[in-house]
């Protein structure tokens, strides 16, 4: 199968730019880093294969969400196995192994929000997309995005504050 | 929530660089338009992780550890008895290859349908049929069985030269057990006697059975994924039993995208797609009712999928 030149020069440009953050990114979305690579570079390759029908004005956004939906149908797929971990108390420690304290902390909270809520929080905190590009790059309203950030950051404030023994107010 | 946004972009941004994988670019890059090249479209199958990164995930493990042992181990373990009780090779000569098309699985050589592989997918083929009509590919799932496939959809990276591989294949005789007739007639008749199936594949519809009022139920149903984005495909599965054989499972959607259709029976499961092309945002709820040989229908059970549009 031909790779058109302009999208090779495009993946390597994206590989060497983007693709660490966003396997991070999704990462962080899934609460499941082992899997990202993976799931980014299935992505990357489905894109490639078969591009979707009209421009994708925001690869980064693209991927991230694509490659999030994949990593999680993985998880799915062991579905079964974590919740007879979960019903014993047993956890996945290595998966928080190398992070500090409080980005434990972080990574416990956003893990407890649902799928939009962390999909446009890492967008916008880890990706540094302005509220535009989010919905640009998820395709709903802008208003869309701030209610579902707002909900986040009220909800992450509140899981946060004890940790960070202040209290913090919606604002 | 100023001082928030800080902890949050700082933390994340501590968490990524802890997660980073090795930047070796032109590496990932090489692999991706490699699987590209060889007609992968990214299908869940199979993970292919690049070569030389760290943080290998679960499935690049279990692809690399899969051609590794269905070449040098596989063939030789799995001895006299194989995944599904199949005929088993003595020794597998493993030959890389991809799907060009979605395939039904087969457990020999036009037998029983026990699954399906979609193409783009990665196999390691290791035998081949008689008529040289058939395929035997390392499950691609569990690494362990052998899968059999029409040989028209599997191209194989040196051009397909199957001749090395070893013959095998074929389905073992299947006999049929008599069923009791069920008549008003109580006069013994004689046994008939066990014949071998005339043919491979999997066995008729059930026959409808007089007087029976029983409707079938789908007892479990899903989707995965039940969310999607331009040009990605949600599958719907059901479950579903009655007393005497489910015959089919009829399924509509209505919403984003309307339509109607069956559901096709895989292993014991009965699978529908449904693709976002062209990409419509909105939900899409699909109703599936299952029916038997005397025409009785299940209670209809319903299941929802989001579709979006990106970019």
């Amino acid at each position: 199968m031909a790779v058109a030149q302009s999208t090779q020069v495009d993946l390597d440009v994206f590989v060497a730019t983007e693709y660490p953050k966003v396997v991070a990114a999704v990462g962080l979305i899934t609460g499941n880093r082992q899997d990202a690579a993976d799931a980014v570079q299935d992505a990357l390759v489905g894109y490639l294969a078969k591009p979707p029908g009209r421009p994708i004005s925001n690869l980064a956004a693209w991927i991230t969400v694509v490659a999030s939906n994949r990593a999680r149908d993985l998880y799915r797929s062991r579905a079964a196995e974590a919740r007879a971990l979960e019903k014993v108390g047993v956890r996945d420690e290595t998966v928080d192994a190398e992070l500090a304290g409080l980005d434990v902390d972080v990574a416990a909270a956003l893990r407890g929000l649902p799928e939009q809520q962390r999909q446009v929080c890492v967008l916008h905190y880890l990706l540094d997309h302005s509220v535009e590009q989010v919905a640009e790059g998820l395709g709903v309203s802008t208003g869309t995005v701030k209610t579902q950030l707002h909900r986040a950051r009220k909800a992450l404030a509140a899981r946060l504050a004890p940790e960070r023994g202040e209290e913090e107010h919606d604002g | 929530m100023a001082e928030l946004d800080e902890l949050l972009r700082d933390s994340f941004a501590r968490i990524a660089e802890t997660d980073a994988p090795a930047r070796d670019s032109a590496g990932v890059a090489d692999a991706i338009r490699a699987r590209v090249a060889s007609g992968d479209t990214g299908a869940p199958a199979m993970g292919r992780v690049a070569p030389g990164w760290g943080g290998v995930g679960t499935a690049g493990w279990i692809g690399a550890i899969g051609v590794v042992a269905a070449v040098g181990v596989l063939g030789a373990a799995l001895g006299a008895s194989g995944a599904f009780g199949r005929p088993v090779l003595e020794q597998a000569v493993g030959t890389d290859a991809a799907l060009v098309a979605s395939a039904d699985a087969h457990a020999c050589a036009g037998g029983e349908v026990v699954g399906s592989i979609p193409a783009g997918t990665r196999v390691l083929a290791i035998a081949r049929s008689d008529d040289a009509g058939w395929l035997g590919v390392r499950d691609p799932a569990t690494l362990l069985g052998t899968l059999w496939l029409p040989a028209s959809v599997v191209a194989g990276d040196a051009g397909g030269a199957w001749d090395a591989l070893p013959l095998g294949g074929a389905c073992p005789d299947v006999y049929v057990e008599p069923v009791d007739p069920v008549e008003p007639d109580p006069a013994p008749t004689d046994e008939p006697e066990p014949g071998p199936n005339p043919g491979p594949g999997p066995g008729p519809n059930p026959s409808p059975q007089p007087g029976d009022t029983t409707p079938p139920a789908i007892d479990q149903w899903w989707a995965t994924p039940t969310l999607i984005y331009d040009d990605q495909t949600a599958t719907v599965f059901a479950l579903a039993s009655d007393n005497v054989g489910v015959t089919g499972v009829a399924i509509s959607w209505t919403g984003a995208k309307s339509g109607s259709g069956e559901m096709t029976k895989v292993g014991s499961e009965w699978r529908f797609s449904l693709t976002n092309t062209p990409a419509t945002s909105g939900s899409v709820t699909f109703t599936m009712r299952a029916r038997d040989a005397a025409g009785n229908l299940g209670a209809p059970r319903t299941q929802t999928v989001t579709l979006s549009v990106l970019g």
